[in-house]
């Protein structure tokens, strides 16, 4: 480890030379900023890791059955698991995907499993990202520069390999490809994850491919180049659902592939990951994914939520109004790290506001206790540091489900800041999976 | 039991030739318990291929593009259909067209028109939702223009005024928090002029149809081609091109008793 704090500096010069960047919407302007890279990895034993593996495996499963349900027969609202208004109320259920079944009911191929650790070293789940996980490469390309800065680093620890995550999403683009080729489709070099989209299709072996290089003739997609045009089996999507295809979702946009939901209605062409997946990670159901492992699987939950409470449920608005400065109050209706708001760091006058919103509309909200997560070491100028860190566990469903044995792990710039999404700032670490 | 036909085409002429045109169709009539279609067919001018394909909610795509220049496009459908309401079957509504969609989540305006209105009544019956409807078209004002197909209810409510399109869409709303469950029908009514939109709702397992705009129940001269939860679920022609042009559209729109020929 050492060895590889003295590279930092160089480190972070080759992933600025590969152009490993984060993209940032602020007031309106894009700008585009390097992902501070920490050398001090963190490191999970193999005994962790085995039962983190066997939870996130299971949760993933229950999750792709739930979203064939709700956009089909919908048995766990009929048997009364899950209300009805969560799921049908939610922006995240898409009307145009009623009815259809993807490619061997894979819905989440990819999925982004956000979770921290508490002191006590028990694992929680914050957050599933079931439409577009971002954020793979950066261990991958951090890992391949670490591994030629300090080859030693490598040699002498038992660290499991995790340059097999190209080999994984080819597996799991291959598995629900129904005939063509594999290809990964991006918003452009303005989307904040540009980067990212090019080097996973370089991984896999794919085409990547933009708005305009795609089209769709007779419910079938092709990829247009020069010589001829070659049939698409399979499309890993960077596009978010409501731009996929102006003529089913926003007639406005312009990085969409137009008709390409009737090749999918068709069966003829693989989305990963499958629209509609947003009913499955919103907020509110969030709540629901332990009692969803039960319902699918009859299995008891291997991973833990975060302690949750709706205030949806007359119980759990008068806990959560009895206790509201020492809960985490989030806004179902916004993504990533934004409408998360610790109510202890708000002023009396901000707090009563908040209250009233919550009491004005319960359904939009849920609390959450704080977890008091641990501390990494971050190796900074001024000397090393402790700061908070989560780790978004990577779920790939192929013919089976399995987790990479590595991850992102996100830590936060600044002294005891609890939000670490990249899209509020922070840095990242390596995430090192021990093989004994 | 009436046997209709019908013939509608919607005419769009682009002021510059346009290109990599794609889009979805809804034209042809839904057929259900009620409604039998004996001939129906879809047109468009460019001819092109179309594939046919059904979505989630029962309606009938006809999906097609053009992909070279053209500076009009012409899509409609017509044929005879056979409708009887006698026929009938119960169906359970899908849990989707009980709760607010984009275009018809109700305001303030709204909520405090339908709690003074009806705010006493507990039944959610035809009685309730044939008030409902005379409560809207009285309420609202027909004046083509005044919105688009993007105005929400709340929109369309806090003007008083709009077309067939809104005032299904303000009573959606209205009785989807009465506790009905409603859905938006994009069709055809009997008549000369344009496509229609009205609204059903599920009471006791039967679809019962309400025609805001003409403040009438709906009888066997409704020619249904697709529902939704509103207009986005279920535009009758919604497509994408590239080019810069005007758009000019005319529609042409027949329902009339059968005809031997």
């Amino acid at each position: 480890m050492d060895s590889l704090a003295s590279h930092v500096a160089l480190i972070n010069d080759q992933l600025a030379r590969y152009g490993v960047k984060f993209g940032v919407y602020k007031n309106g302007v894009f700008n585009e900023r390097l992902f501070p890279f920490d050398s001090i990895a963190r490191v999970i034993d193999a005994d962790d890791w085995a039962g983190i593996e066997r939870g996130l495996s299971q949760r993933v499963d229950a999750l792709n059955a739930f979203l064939k349900d709700v956009y089909g027969n919908r048995e766990i609202i009929k048997d009364g698991v899950i209300p009805e208004d969560f799921v049908f109320s939610s922006p995240g259920y898409l009307t145009p995907c009623v009815g259809i079944t993807p490619p061997k009911d894979i819905y989440s191929h990819i999925s982004g499993i956000d979770m921290v650790q508490s002191r006590d070293g028990d694992w929680f789940v914050l957050e599933d990202n079931l439409r577009i996980p971002s954020g793979a490469s950066y261990p991958l390309i951090s890992r391949g520069i670490c591994r030629k800065c300090s080859p030693d680093t490598f040699r002498k620890n038992k660290i499991v390999d995790n340059r097999n995550y190209g080999a994984m999403l080819r597996e799991v683009m291959d598995n629900v490809n129904c005939g063509g080729i594999n290809v990964v489709f991006t918003p452009g070099r303005y989307n904040a994850a540009y980067f990212e989209h090019a080097y996973l299709a370089e991984q896999t072996g794919a085409v990547l491919a933009e708005a305009g290089d795609l089209y769709v003739e007779d419910e079938r997609v092709y990829y247009r180049s020069y010589e001829r045009s070659q049939r698409v089996g399979a499309i890993y999507r960077r596009v978010s659902d409501e731009y996929l295809d102006p003529t089913t979702f926003l007639p406005e946009s312009v990085i969409g592939i137009p008709n390409v939901m009737s090749a999918y209605r068709a069966g003829n062409v693989a989305i990963i990951n499958a629209p509609g997946n947003g009913i499955a990670d919103d907020k509110g159901i969030y709540y629901f994914v332990p009692k969803m492992v039960e319902y699918y699987l009859g299995e008891k939950p291997l991973l833990h939520n975060a302690p949750t409470y709706l205030p949806f449920y007359p119980d759990d608005y008068k806990y959560v109004m009895e206790n509201f400065e020492k809960l985490v109050i989030k806004d179902t209706a916004e993504a990533g790290g934004c409408g998360v708001v610790f109510a202890s760091s708000l002023s009396e006058e901000e707090q009563k506001t908040l209250r009233d919103k919550v009491s004005a509309n319960p359904r939009r909200w849920i609390a959450q206790e704080i977890i008091d997560f641990t501390e990494l070491p971050v190796h900074l100028p001024e000397g090393d540091a402790m700061r908070k860190a989560d780790l978004r566990a990577f779920v790939l469903t192929g013919k089976e489900t399995k987790v990479w044995p590595s991850g992102l792990t996100r830590y936060s710039t600044i002294a005891g800041n609890a939000i670490v999404n990249s899209s509020q700032g922070g840095g990242f670490k390596d995430t090192w999976i021990l093989s004994q | 039991m009436k046997m209709l036909d019908f013939d509608f085409s919607t005419r769009i002429a682009f002021s510059e030739p346009v290109h990599d045109h794609y889009f979805v169709l809804r034209c042809l009539p839904r057929t259900s318990s009620v409604l039998r279609v004996h001939s129906a067919e879809v047109v468009t001018d460019p001819i092109c291929h179309l594939s046919k394909q059904t979505d989630g909610l029962g309606n009938t795509l006809s999906v097609g593009s053009l992909v070279g220049d053209h500076d009009h496009f012409e899509y409609g459908s017509h044929g005879t259909v056979e409708i009887d309401l006698t026929c009938a079957k119960a169906e359970e509504p899908h849990a989707l067209f009980r709760y607010p969609s984009s275009l018809t989540r109700p305001d303030e305006g709204i909520e405090s028109f339908a709690r003074e209105a009806f705010g006493t009544i507990t039944s959610a019956d035809a009685s309730l939702c044939t008030e409902i409807m005379h409560a809207v078209h009285k309420e609202m004002e027909y004046v083509p223009g005044s919105t688009n197909v993007h105005t929400t209810a709340a929109e369309a409510f806090s003007k008083r005024s709009g077309v067939c399109q809104d005032f299904a869409h303000i009573t959606i709303s209205i009785m989807r928090l009465m506790g009905v469950p409603v859905r938006y029908v994009s069709g055809l009514a009997y008549g000369e002029g344009e496509t229609h939109a009205w609204v059903e709702a599920n009471i006791g397992g039967f679809w019962h149809g309400f025609d805001p705009t003409r403040d009438q129940l709906v009888n066997e001269e409704y020619i249904p081609l697709a529902v939704g939860r509103d207009w986005s679920d279920c535009p009758i022609e919604s497509g994408s091109f590239i080019g810069l042009a005007n758009q000019t559209q005319i529609v042409n729109m027949v329902v009339k008793e059968h005809e031997e020929q």
